[in-house]
């Protein structure tokens, strides 16, 4: 994982025992592959090249007598950054003498394997929050990234009921991540078979601008995705959206047929998004409506969006939600 | 009172530069800092151009050394080649449509506390091209100028600050006598150094005003053997202490909360370093510019 940055590499000799500062253990600093992940806590085990005195370092961690050799910092193949062995307390505070639970088995990179995804998870709520992905907390009692999100919902009525597509509508929906991200996946329920060949339409907008929240920019559309057999089912398209942290996204669903899909826990018809403080009524045109729907004749998303400001455009159904998912 | 420590790291244009800030200890979790960490930094980056992004930030406490929180934001794709790094966010540049000067370049800043008694420099390098001109004068963007000014409200609201001096201690010099291996030994007529002494640690100490001996006069690293006596950390070799002389012991251990850091007194040149490692693309990217 990753634990510190540093400019160049070496190898050190670390004192890892509380109770034991005569063991030390020579440790080599090296890069991480891009994949690795950060390492979720405080450590002891830090890099001393950040250190701004070089008189005295008490206890645990890098010794300073140790001579600080140069190493290239090429990094071991199997060293994947998933995981680390031992518990946070130990990272923090140091190891006791001698050390418990089974031995630590090495590859033949001299890679502990716990450290390569087969040991230790690491926690789902590591100590937080801080540091961590906004939507690594989206992630009620998962233990990853990758599940499926629905747009926010501010009502909190007619979650997860089966409602009917309407061919001639597109729907939009708004997506808060606050951080951004990439999403790697776009779904939606197929509760019945359509007519045959029938299809539905995924997308996702961004808003115009940081201030202006509305749909604006196409970013991504599924393109037609058949719904006239296999269901019930999840229908999901893969794609490849980065999210900008600072803008609201949108996610639209169209159909050519009347077949029914799972809403998640969408919004409600006539719902504002009320993290932004909007005014609930969909139809007061001093308010920005959202959860909307447009007449628009099946087909790909327009670019950019419609305009949705006021009542012009809006239709009083419920619509289908579509989900998305993080990559990891 | 402890203090936390926290390095932001910016990159821009295959070059990095680190900037440090400073918190009281409130937490014994370290890593509950990166919330505020994290907040300065989209702050401050958005104070480069287009072409820097952060790196990171780590925490951690001033005394400790070798320790540390590190938190490592997402790598631009051209640096990974597509896939992204320690996070599933995109990373985080700076402000779009605004081109990043050469990191060397640097904007002098002073900060100043509350009540404008304490002062400090602050080197912010990774800034628009935008507000230097091409004789290296600095140049009012509003929009540069708002996002200055929000770096330094989150500066204030969040309780950042620098290490200054507390307590300047002074004492006249008693004695010098040559100690052990060449290094002179020094006694003073009052005490200037806190205790408990050891561990012994050494420490920089202004000496004026030294009659005969005067190869010591000048800002010196010392070990304290005593309250009141010392030896230099150097061998040195001087003429014989005929008299006088005082030595200041000025340790830069006191927290100065930020109030404001919006003053540009002038832009500089300071040297960045190179990119701390972490995904060998970056050599790639390094090598090809």
């Amino acid at each position: 994982m990753c634990v510190d940055i540093i400019r160049t590499a070496y190898t050190r000799e670390v004192s890892f025992f509380k109770n034991r500062p005569d063991i030390k253990v020579r440790v080599r600093w090296y890069r991480c592959k891009d994949t690795a992940k950060n390492f979720p806590a405080y450590t002891r085990f830090a890099s001393g090249d950040w250190a701004y005195e070089k008189a005295d370092w008490p206890g645990v961690g890098e010794v300073l007598d140790s001579k600080r050799v140069w190493n290239n910092g090429a990094t071991p193949a199997t060293a994947n950054g998933q995981n680390f062995c031992g518990t946070l307390q130990e990272f923090a505070e140091g190891l006791e003498y001698p050390p418990g639970g089974p031995p630590v088995l090495y590859d033949a990179n001299g890679i502990p394997t716990c450290c390569q995804g087969a040991g230790p998870p690491v926690p789902p709520f590591p100590p937080p929050g801080v540091g961590m992905d906004f939507n690594w907390w989206k992630q009620v009692s998962t233990v990853d990234l990758q599940c499926w999100y629905p747009a926010g919902d501010s009502r909190g009525t007619l979650q997860n009921n089966v409602t009917g597509g309407y061919p001639g509508l597109m729907s939009v929906q708004p997506y808060f991540s606050p951080r951004g991200g990439t999403l790697d996946g776009m779904g939606i329920w197929l509760d019945t078979n359509g007519s045959p060949g029938t299809h539905c339409r995924m997308a996702m907008y961004e808003a115009i601008s940081l201030t202006d929240i509305r749909p604006g920019p196409l970013l991504f559309d599924s393109g037609d995705v058949l719904i006239d057999s296999g269901a019930p089912r999840f229908l999901s398209v893969a794609c490849n959206i980065v999210l900008d942290p600072l803008k609201l996204h949108w996610l639209a669903f169209q159909t050519d047929d009347s077949v029914n899909v799972c809403r998640f826990a969408g919004l409600d018809y006539d719902a504002t998004f009320s993290v932004f403080g909007q005014i609930v009524s969909p139809i007061d045109n001093q308010a920005l409506t959202v959860g909307n729907c447009f007449i628009l004749p099946y087909g790909p998303f327009p670019d950019p969006c419609p305009s949705i400001l006021g009542a012009s455009h809006f239709q009083d159904v419920p619509f289908p939600s579509v989900v998305v998912r993080y990559s990891a | 009172m402890a203090n936390v420590r926290v390095t932001i790291d910016i990159v821009q244009y295959a070059q990095s530069v680190s900037e440090s800030y400073w918190l009281p200890k409130n937490s014994s979790d370290l890593s509950t800092y990166g919330t505020v960490a994290d907040r300065l930094a989209q702050k401050r980056i958005k104070l480069c151009g287009a072409q820097g992004y952060l790196l990171a930030y780590r925490v951690s406490e001033e005394g400790v050394f070798r320790d540390g929180y590190t938190f490592h934001y997402p790598l631009p794709a051209i640096i990974t080649g597509g896939s992204t790094s320690g996070s599933t966010s995109s990373p985080i540049y700076g402000t779009s449509g605004q081109n990043s000067d050469a990191i060397d370049t640097t904007l002098i800043i002073r900060a100043r506390n509350a009540d404008y008694t304490r002062w400090k420099t602050i080197f912010l390098r990774g800034i628009w091209d935008a507000v230097v001109d091409q004789g290296g004068r600095y140049l009012t963007v509003p929009a540069f100028d708002s996002l200055l000014k929000a770096w330094s409200r989150q500066l204030f609201n969040d309780g950042w600050g620098w290490l200054g001096v507390g307590t300047r201690r002074v004492a006249n010099v008693a004695t010098v006598t040559q100690g052990p291996t060449n290094r002179p030994a020094i006694t003073f007529d009052a005490d200037i150094f806190p205790t408990p002494v050891a561990p012994v640690k050494n420490v920089q100490v202004r000496f004026t005003g030294l009659a005969g001996a005067t190869q010591i006069n000048g800002l010196k690293l010392v070990t304290p053997t005593a309250t009141n006596a010392c030896t230099l950390a150097k061998p040195l070799l001087f003429f014989p202490y005929l008299g006088g002389g005082r030595a200041t012991y000025s340790p830069k251990d006191t927290f100065i909360p930020i109030a404001d850091a919006t003053s540009v007194s002038g832009v500089g040149e300071r040297k960045a370093g190179r990119v701390p490692f972490v995904p060998p693309g970056r050599q790639k990217v390094r090598a090809a510019s």
